[in-house]
C-alpha cells in the first residue's frame, strides 16, 4: 500500500476546524489526505472495489454531516471509528443480503464468486483476511490503515487495552499462517 | 505495524505479556507489515475521488441554504406564535369587557324591576289590611257607606293586581 503520508497532529486540527467552518476547500483537502488509507481500510475489509467506493463516498458525505460533533485533537480516531460503523452496517445488510438470496435460490449462490477476477490475482492478502472473522480483520485493518494507537483502539472499541493487543495478535498470527500456507 | 504509531510498543507489550511473548508479537507485527507492503491496496479511482468532493460541496451548500431556511423559518413560526397569542389576549380581553357590561344592565333591570314590585307589594299589602279591617269591624258607621267602601276597596285590589300581572 501506497500510504498517504501522515499530516502532522497540528495540521490535521487546522484541516478539521478550516472544514468545521464550512470551508468546501478543507473537504477537498481532507478527501486528499483521507481518501486513501480510508479506502484502503474498506478494500482490505470488503474485498471489493464497487463496495468501497461506495462507502468511501458514503464516509465523505457522514464526514460533512457530522463534522461539528468531533473534536479536532482526536480526528483520527473519530473517522475511523466512523469507518468502522459503516462497515459493521455493510456486514450487517450483506447478511441480510446473503439470507434472503438463499431463502430465494438456493443454487444462486454457489455461483457467486467472492471477488472478481481481477481481484482474486492481485490480493491474496484481502481474501486471507476475509477468512478471518469480521471483528479480528477490522481491528487488524483498523490498526494498519488508521494510524491509531493501542490505546486510541481500544478506546474506541471499547474494551481495555490487554484485550485489544490479544485479539489484534491471535489475529495477526491466524493470518500470518493463512498465508504462508496459501498456495495462491 | 509499528511504524508509525505514536507508542513504544515495546513497553507496552511487556505490560501484558513475557519476554518471549512480546518478542513473538513484535515478529507477528512484523510480518503483518510485510504482507500489507507486499499486497497493497488499490488507490481509490480519480473519478470516485472528483464525484466526493463534488457530492460533498453540493451538501455542504444545502446544508448552507437549510441553515439559512431553518432561522427564517424559526423566526416566523416564533413571530406567528407571538400574533397569535397576542390575538388571542386581546379577544379574550374585549368579551370579559363585553360581558361585564351585559350583566351591569341586567342588575340595573333587575334593580328597577324589584323597585316596581315591592311598591305593588306594599299597596297590595295595604288593601289587605284595610279590608281585614273592615271585615273585622273595626270601622264601624252606616252599612251603606261601609259596603261602599269594601266594594271600592274590592275594586282596587282587582285593579292593582291586574296592573301587577301586566307588568
Amino acid at each position: 500500500m501506497k500510504k498517504q503520508k501522515m499530516s502532522s497532529p497540528n495540521d490535521v486540527i487546522q484541516l478539521v476546524k478550516l472544514c468545521q467552518q464550512g470551508e468546501k476547500e478543507g473537504f477537498s483537502q481532507l478527501v486528499d489526505s483521507y481518501s486513501s488509507r480510508l479506502y484502503g481500510y474498506f478494500y482490505r475489509l470488503t474485498g471489493n472495489r464497487d463496495d468501497s467506493n461506495e462507502l468511501l463516498s458514503e464516509l465523505f458525505l457522514k464526514i460533512v454531516e457530522k463534522i461539528g460533533t468531533c473534536r479536532p485533537e482526536t480526528f483520527n480516531a473519530w473517522l475511523f471509528k466512523m469507518a468502522s460503523n459503516l462497515f459493521m452496517d455493510y456486514i450487517r445488510a450483506k447478511k441480510r443480503h446473503e439470507k434472503m438470496l438463499d431463502q430465494m435460490v438456493k443454487e444462486v449462490q454457489t455461483e457467486i464468486q467472492p471477488l472478481p477476477a481481477g481481484d482474486y490475482m492481485t490480493d491474496k492478502l484481502t481474501r486471507q483476511l476475509q477468512r478471518l472473522d469480521a471483528e479480528t480483520a477490522e481491528i487488524i485493518v483498523m490498526r494498519y490503515y488508521s494510524g491509531l494507537s493501542f490505546e486510541e483502539l481500544a478506546k474506541i472499541r471499547k474494551e481495555p487495552l490487554g484485550t485489544c493487543l490479544s485479539k489484534v495478535h491471535r489475529g495477526l498470527k491466524r493470518l500470518r499462517q493463512l498465508m504462508e500456507n496459501s498456495d495462491d | 505495524m509499528t511504524e508509525f504509531k505514536n507508542e513504544n510498543i515495546d513497553e507496552l507489550l511487556s505490560k501484558f505479556f513475557s519476554p518471549d511473548q512480546a518478542e513473538q508479537i513484535k515478529d507477528d507485527f512484523a510480518s503483518a507489515d510485510s504482507f500489507f507492503e507486499k499486497f497493497p491496496a488499490p488507490n481509490p479511482p480519480p473519478q470516485i475521488l472528483a464525484e466526493i468532493k463534488q457530492r460533498t460541496a453540493q451538501q455542504l451548500e444545502n446544508r448552507n441554504r437549510i441553515s439559512w431556511t431553518t432561522v427564517l423559518a424559526k423566526t416566523a413560526a416564533v413571530a406567528a406564535i407571538v400574533v397569535i397569542v397576542s390575538a388571542v389576549m386581546l379577544l379574550n380581553f374585549s368579551q370579559k369587557d363585553s360581558i361585564q357590561y351585559t350583566n351591569d344592565k341586567q342588575q340595573t333591570s333587575l334593580w328597577q324591576s324589584d323597585t316596581d314590585i315591592s311598591a305593588f307589594e306594599a299597596e297590595i299589602t295595604q288593601l289587605k289590611n284595610e279590608l281585614l279591617a273592615i271585615n273585622l269591624g273595626e270601622e264601624t258607621g252606616t252599612n251603606g257607606i261601609l259596603t261602599d267602601r269594601v266594594e271600592q276597596v274590592e275594586l282596587e285590589i282587582i285593579e292593582t293586581e291586574n296592573t301587577f300581572w301586566k307588568g
